[in-house]
């Protein structure tokens, strides 16, 4: 469904990937783990038309994604959940949410937010609340919910457990697997390597901008350089 | 000062801070969600006052319609400022975008000198008439008018920001424009939209308040310093910290003209370094809110 | 000497031999080279504007303040209290020095905007006081200040103070440029860079601040107090808000964080109006806004860049 195929894109003068390639079908979670500037955040910045690609191309479904703006990105069926989460501190928690589904029409709107307040009961409670007062993990969820919002094929999400508890880790991941059953497919930046090579059907490693390493999650795990990089401490 | 005397000086006092008020409120707007701090704003409305003093006067155009096109010029010139100056820069200092504006502001500055001379022309008020008395204040029509529009336009711009989902765009931008492109909120379109309104803006204040000075190339210089104040007192963050800063300015300025004429000018000037060094975040601001 | 150096000292003692012999040049008509002496003091203002912005990254919108101090300093002194005016002039310097490091406290807390309005607030106030004040002749203005007069010699020609100011130009320029390249000079950059890391690197930057807007101030008290002394005249109304934009307006199409920026920003203001001729007057006006507006956005660093456009062109 998703294929990067190629991809040159970075920053100024610089470019962070080299020649990336990655395909997602429907309905799976693809995992990408990488050290620190390995440039994963970038490739999702890539994928949503933030960055530009500058070589190769990014296709969705049969649709040629290169040169969008994330608006367009978005409206094709793609959202992205930044690292960071990056709520509107002001804004209310259903501000929040309803600038997600900027280009939907009212009353589709309407039903999104009736669905994801059953599915994150705590921000039904939040709704009037402003985005800066939630918790951490209260965040987290909203930053996830506002990535449902324009009911997605494809979410890709950067880094959600990133400085959040080890339970409320679990929750988000939790609800991951929800989302996989609901029919979303997802591609998952993470730091955490155990957790979301459990929970991903593949995986690919990124080192330096490329491509070392690609296979299914079960695979990954057994890799001896896996073990050492990712998996060896406690994350 | 006796109670009557204090009464007229502090309404009057309010007529003129509406005045600030309709300028200080379209600079923020444009500043909280664009970045951009505008020194044009002042003299993007003279140049429009400019062209509809000749709507008036020559081609005779009736008032209201002229009102109208003068906010459609102000618009049409914040859509070109945005779209052809703005965009290509945005990304650029600070320091570079005002620099951008102030080239602007001479360049509205020679524009008008230049097709339309420096000698001051008188402009019609909108509303001419014997000052009205109420109780025992005495106010002029037009100034009754200015305090109108500035709370119409507070009205307007309040439901733009709050009730409209462009609006709502606007604020989230200018609390983490990151987020929002991440979003896919369209953010070139809500900047050209936010410098069409703030232009607009502009366009109505100078053609409002025109009648009470002489129009001539810089008669929004003074205007848009003290807008300027206005904005630091309100706290820079907010369009209505701009609306009650400008009433307070006005309001201030007048008492300690009357009491202490000596000090009118440099008075409002030093209580604004020292709000700037004190409570650097105004009366509204909040502190996270504290972009530069 | 290789052939490439040998052909810049040919055209820069060239363009030197140049501007030695424009009064000459223009013997016939020194109102021209009247215009010249104006544009060298604005560009000595600029140039400590320059330093402040360019190089220190603080902005002020209030700089016509210093000039203002130090023109009105040195004036009043020659004339209540009869000061040798070589002395009033370093007296002038000193005083605007001395607003600089008041009017800089501000940039300790403040930046980018806030700073903006500030400097331009005190800036506005400081022509205010001065158009309150008896001293200084308050709203009329101080007229038939005398003219400028070094030891015995007095300089009633345009042509003996334009030689008299070009040196004044070089030795100020060049002690910017010295400014710039000793350790002092360093730490005002790191700090305009990046504050956090100066801190960081053990950089004092509230003295390094502070020394900057002293020192800008020092180089625009001087160009008030020539100025004083050219023109024989000063109004608080012409130091005000609308001059200190104009003297960052011709730092901005000099170039900012160029050294030879300012002269070619002031020479280009004060000469444009004229090549121009007055019945167009106002058009430069427009030129000037559409110059900033092109060197922001297309020419970062303004006519310097031109210049140096052109060298490279020219493979000088
Ligand atoms: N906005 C930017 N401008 C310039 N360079 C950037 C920018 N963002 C990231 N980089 C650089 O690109 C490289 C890859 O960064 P990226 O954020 O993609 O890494 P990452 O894999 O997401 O790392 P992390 O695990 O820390 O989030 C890094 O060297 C980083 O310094
Ligand atoms: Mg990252």
């Amino acid at each position: 469904m998703l294929r990067v195929d190629q991809v040159v894109s970075g920053y100024g003068p610089i470019d962070v990937l080299n020649h990336v390639s990655i395909s997602l079908e429907q309905g799976e979670i693809v995992a990408v783990l990488g050290a620190n500037g390995a440039g994963k955040t970038t490739l999702l910045r890539t994928i949503t038309g933030l960055i530009r690609v500058r070589k190769g191309s990014v296709t969705f479904g049969d649709k040629v994604l290169n040169g969008l703006s994330p608006a367009e990105v978005v409206k094709c069926g793609i959202s992205h959940v930044p690292e960071g989460r990056h709520i509107f501190p002001d804004l209310t928690v259903e501000e929040n949410l309803l600038l997600a589904a900027y280009s939907m029409p009212r009353s589709q709107q309407k039903n999104r937010l009736d669905a994801l307040y059953a599915m994150f009961s705590i921000l039904a409670e939040r709704r009037r609340q402003a985005g800066g007062t939630l918790s951490g993990g209260e965040q987290q969820m909203l930053a996830l919910a506002r990535g449902l919002m324009p009911n997605p094929r494809l979410m890709l999400l950067d880094e959600p457990s990133l400085g959040l508890a080890p339970k409320i880790i679990g929750t988000v991941f939790d609800t991951l697997a929800r989302l996989r059953e609901s029919g979303v497919s997802i591609l998952l930046v993470e730091q955490n390597a155990k957790r979301s090579l459990e929970l991903a059907d593949r995986a690919y490693v990124l080192v330096t901008g490329q491509v070392a390493l690609e296979g299914t999650a079960r695979d990954l795990t057994g890799n001896e350089m896996v073990k050492q990089l990712y998996l060896g401490g406690t994350r | 000062m006796s109670v009557d005397i204090f009464l007229n000086l502090t309404i009057r006092g309010l007529t003129t801070g509406a005045v600030y008020a309709l300028v200080g409120m379209g600079i923020v707007l444009i500043l909280q969600t664009t970045n951009v701090m505008n020194f044009a704003q002042g003299d993007s409305g003279m140049f429009i006052t400019y062209l509809a003093f000749f709507m008036i006067t020559t081609a005779k155009v009736p008032y209201s319609l002229v009102l109208i096109l003068a906010i459609l010029a102000g618009a049409v010139i914040g859509l070109i400022v945005e779209r052809f100056m703005m965009r290509s820069v945005r990304s650029r200092s600070h320091l570079s975008l005002i620099m951008l504006t102030l080239g602007l502001s001479l360049l509205f500055q020679g524009l008008a000198a230049f097709l339309f001379k420096t000698e001051p022309r008188l402009f019609p008020p909108l509303v001419s008439g014997d000052p009205i008395k109420i109780g025992p204040v005495v106010l002029g029509r037009q100034d009754i008018v200015v305090l109108l529009a500035a709370i119409v336009t507070f009205g307007i711009l309040y439901l733009f920001l709050y009730r409209t989902k462009q609006g709502a765009a606007a604020r989230s931008i200018s609390q983490d424009e990151y987020a929002a492109r991440v979003l896919g909120i369209p953010t070139p379109s809500i900047y050209m939209l936010v410098w069409a309104i703030g232009s607009a803006m502009a366009g109505l204040a100078a053609l409002l308040i025109v009648p009470r000075f002489s129009l001539e190339p810089s008669f929004m210089g003074l205007i848009q310093v003290k807008a300027f104040t206005a904005i630091v007192l309100g706290g820079m963050g907010s369009v209505f910290g701009a609306a009650v800063g400008g009433l307070i300015i006005g309001v201030v300025e007048n008492l300690v003209a009357y009491q202490f004429p000596a000090i009118k000018d440099s008075f409002m000037l030093i209580v604004i370094v020292i709000v700037l060094l004190v409570m650097p975040q105004g009366l509204f601001g909040k502190r996270s809110q504290r972009r530069f | 000497m290789t052939p490439s150096r040998l052909r810049r000292l040919m055209v820069n003692s060239s363009i030197a031999a140049l501007v030695l012999l424009l009064p000459l040049v223009f013997r016939t008509r020194p109102s021209i080279i009247g215009y010249l002496n104006i544009a060298m003091l604005y560009a000595i203002a600029t140039q400590g504007l320059n330093l402040l912005m360019g190089f220190g990254g603080l902005v002020s919108l209030g700089h016509a303040a210093f000039m203002a101090i130090g023109g009105y300093t040195a004036a009043v002194l020659v004339m209540t209290y009869n000061v040798n005016m070589f002395l009033a002039i370093v007296a002038g310097v000193a005083t605007a020095g001395v607003f600089g490091l008041v009017i800089g406290f501000p940039s300790l807390r403040l930046s980018g905007f806030y700073l903006a309005v500030a400097t331009m607030a005190l800036g506005s106030s400081v022509a205010d006081v001065i158009k309150r004040l008896e001293i200084t002749g308050g709203d009329y203005g101080l007229i038939n200040i005398p003219s400028l007069r070094l030891g015995g010699w007095e300089l009633a020609s345009e042509a003996s103070r334009y030689y008299v100011f070009a040196g004044i130009v070089v030795v100020v320029f060049l002690a910017v440029r010295n400014f710039l390249r000793s350790r002092s000079g360093r730490a005002v950059r790191a700090v305009r860079d990046s504050e956090m890391t100066a801190a960081a690197m053990g950089v004092n930057v509230a003295a390094y601040k502070l020394v900057t807007f002293v020192f800008a101030a020092c180089i625009a008290g001087l160009s008030g107090a020539l100025y004083a002394f050219t023109i024989s005249y000063l109004h608080p109304m012409n130091f005000g808000l609308v001059f200190s934009i104009e003297l960052l307006s011709m730092s901005i199409i000099g170039g900012l964080g160029t050294i030879i920026g300012p002269i070619l920003g002031a020479v280009f203001w004060v000469m444009l109006p004229i090549v121009i001729g007055g019945r167009m007057e106002y058009l430069s006006t427009v030129i000037f806004g559409l110059s900033i507006i092109g060197s922001v956005m297309f020419l970062p660093k303004g006519l310097s860049e031109l210049v140096t456009r052109i060298q490279t062109r020219l493979k000088l």
